[in-house]
């Protein structure tokens, strides 16, 4: 579990860091303060192997050129990843992570590149025109856990971006990465992530517990599954669902159930999912009504525990995160348990709560947001 | 629904955050509409709510907070009160200075934040909020005061239940009974200025809370 993070040069961040995380933790602040950047920067952190994160997180906002001259495909345009958006020869930026007993960082900077011949072959330069001509610059990646580091070394174009087809290239084998991260962002999943996950669960017992989660928001739920089938499945639809509902013969799309049952569903999964890991979730109110807050927070703080989930989210909502202290307790407030973090612009910490105080804001009408 | 406020001051009970604003209103300073006064007075329902270093540390995290003022009773024992605020206000304000000066503390924290202790009556005797209300009774009225002291303390004689350290409360009531019209509540006492709230006895108090929240 991470008990703090600290980032250099990431996104809006010069500095900033983020001290006394519990086990679950709500992120606020005003818009562009940097909560989904700060979700991002755990992410980078924990994720699976390979730089496919990287590649949803910068595509997922535009992040990226397409350069038709040259034929070269798409490229991420890494320098938005760097403070000031701008990168040279010497950029870096850093996210480190403390834990009960190691210490884990990822860096990443720009070299002057002095190919390998074996570099060289593996990444086919000698028949990629693009690095002829330019200046080439190269995209060092570097991590370490505990003692143990592994760094890649990518080129980059003469746009300085990082084109998609060496992404690939790129698997990390550190063993310490069994831990699992899910993101579920403020649109939420996509139903062909959530048949997967579901896949995932389906005939265990956690099937069970998606299932009380939907009846949360709507008690007639008795079952739900996934119909993979592809006349189903739409992208970016709600499909590929259906539920039985105790008073109907037939069995109803989860589409026709309204967004707060999807959100419901996205998140549960996404934490079953995570099991040892990291859940992180952009806007977690998102087409939740706030009556059904405070189960969602019971749910997601009851799982949290029962799996080792650490939990990540972010909110602008005021109900939101009273509704999470209502979950909270002054008597009996668990060491790692819940904080809330005001991110603030240039501001080089977060201003913390920690439960006993989230309690004590919301009973006397302190506005942590 | 919590709001944000920039300039909030902590109570002990519900009289003070009626008070206060007469007092200040009284003294110049437009004290603003009921949704947005110029300080919004948080009261707590006693002592022992307050000085929890997790609801002073708290208060102090709030958004947008520019100013924090804390005003508690010295009751009995001033010296063991000002050593409890400033014990539960250390979480919040590790650099608090040791010694409450005369005149009220005004401490700008590391964070920018002005953060203020009054304790009343005088940041040094004994007493509470009535105690400082008998200093601003009109100076033409003593005979009357001496009178409802006496007679207060008479009553206590024969059996009058109320206990020594509220002392104060019973002299004051007593002599608001008496008043023309009898029996007003203090913040109404002042605004009808039964009591003097520009008595040189009062200003102490209005300059350190105009210099805390910087009202001019």
């Amino acid at each position: 579990m991470l008990k703090s993070l600290r980032i250099e040069n990431f996104r809006c961040f010069q500095t900033f860091e983020l001290q006394q995380l519990g086990l679950l933790n709500l992120l606020v602040g005003t818009n562009n303060s940097g909560k989904t950047s700060l979700l991002e920067a755990i992410q980078l952190l924990t994720s699976q192997p390979g730089l496919d994160t990287l590649r949803e997180v910068m595509v997922s906002r535009g992040e990226y050129i397409l350069d038709h001259k040259r034929n070269n495909g798409r490229e991420l345009d890494v320098r938005h990843l760097f403070y000031g958006h701008e990168i040279d020869v010497g950029s870096r930026f850093s996210i480190f992570g403390r834990n009960h007993n190691h210490q884990e960082s990822i860096t990443v900077f720009v070299e002057q590149a002095e190919w390998t011949d074996t570099q060289t072959r593996q990444y086919n330069l000698s028949r990629d025109r693009d690095f002829e001509d330019s200046q080439q610059v190269k995209l060092v990646i570097e991590w370490l856990v505990g003692k143990e580091n592994e760094r890649v070394k990518l080129p980059l174009s003469s746009f300085n971006g990082l084109p998609f087809r060496y992404l690939d290239r790129v698997r990390r084998n550190s063993k310490h990465l069994e831990a699992k991260t899910q993101f579920v962002t403020a649109s939420s999943l996509k139903n062909e992530n959530m048949i997967e996950l579901f896949d995932q669960i389906v005939l265990t017992p956690e099937e069970e517990f998606v299932t009380v989660a939907l009846q949360t928001i709507e008690p007639n739920i008795e079952r739900i599954a996934s119909i993979g089938s592809e006349p189903y499945q739409f992208a970016g639809s709600h499909s590929g669902f259906v539920v039985r509902l105790a008073d109907e013969d037939q069995r109803i799309p989860i589409g026709s159930m309204g967004d707060g049952i999807w959100r419901m569903l996205g998140l549960t999964l996404a934490i079953v999912n995570a099991k040892n890991g990291v859940l992180l979730v952009d806007e977690i109110d998102t087409g939740l009504h706030f009556s059904a807050m405070s189960d969602m927070w019971k749910l997601i703080w009851e799982t949290a525990k029962r799996l080792n989930v650490q939990v990540f989210a972010t909110t602008h909502n005021s109900d939101c995160w009273s509704s999470l202290a209502s979950i909270a307790s002054t008597e009996h407030p668990s060491p790692e348990g819940i904080t809330i973090h005001r991110i603030e612009k240039d501001k080089p910490n977060s201003i913390v709560f920690t439960e006993r105080q989230i309690v004590i804001a919301a009973e006397r009408g302190i506005e942590v947001r | 629904m919590a709001d944000v406020h920039p300039k909030i001051l902590l109570v002990e009970g519900r009289q003070d955050s009626r008070v206060i604003p007469e007092l200040i209103e009284a003294n110049g300073i437009n004290w603003g509409t009921r949704k947005k006064p110029v300080v919004y007075i948080r009261d707590f329902g006693g002592y022992q709510k307050l000085i929890d270093p997790d609801v002073i540390s708290a208060e102090l995290q709030a958004s947008g907070l520019a100013v924090l003022g804390i005003m508690v009773d010295a009751d009995d024992n001033p010296a063991g009160r000002w050593q409890s605020i400033r014990r539960a206000s250390l979480k919040g304000i590790p650099d608090i200075p040791e010694n409450l000066p005369e005149n009220g503390l005004i401490h700008i924290a590391p964070n920018g934040i002005r953060f203020g202790i009054w304790m009343m009556p005088d940041n040094k005797m004994r007493g509470m909020l009535e105690t400082f209300l008998t200093y601003i009774i009109p100076n033409g009225n003593q005979i009357l005061w001496q009178f409802a002291q006496e007679v207060t303390q008479e009553a206590k004689s024969k059996g009058s239940g109320f206990i020594d350290p509220h002392c104060d409360k019973a002299n004051i009531y007593t002599w608001l009974a008496w008043q023309n019209p009898p029996g007003r509540q203090i913040h109404q006492a002042i605004t009808e200025r039964i009591l003097n709230p520009n008595h040189p006895a009062a200003q102490k108090f209005v300059i350190w809370f105009k210099a805390l929240y910087e009202l001019a």
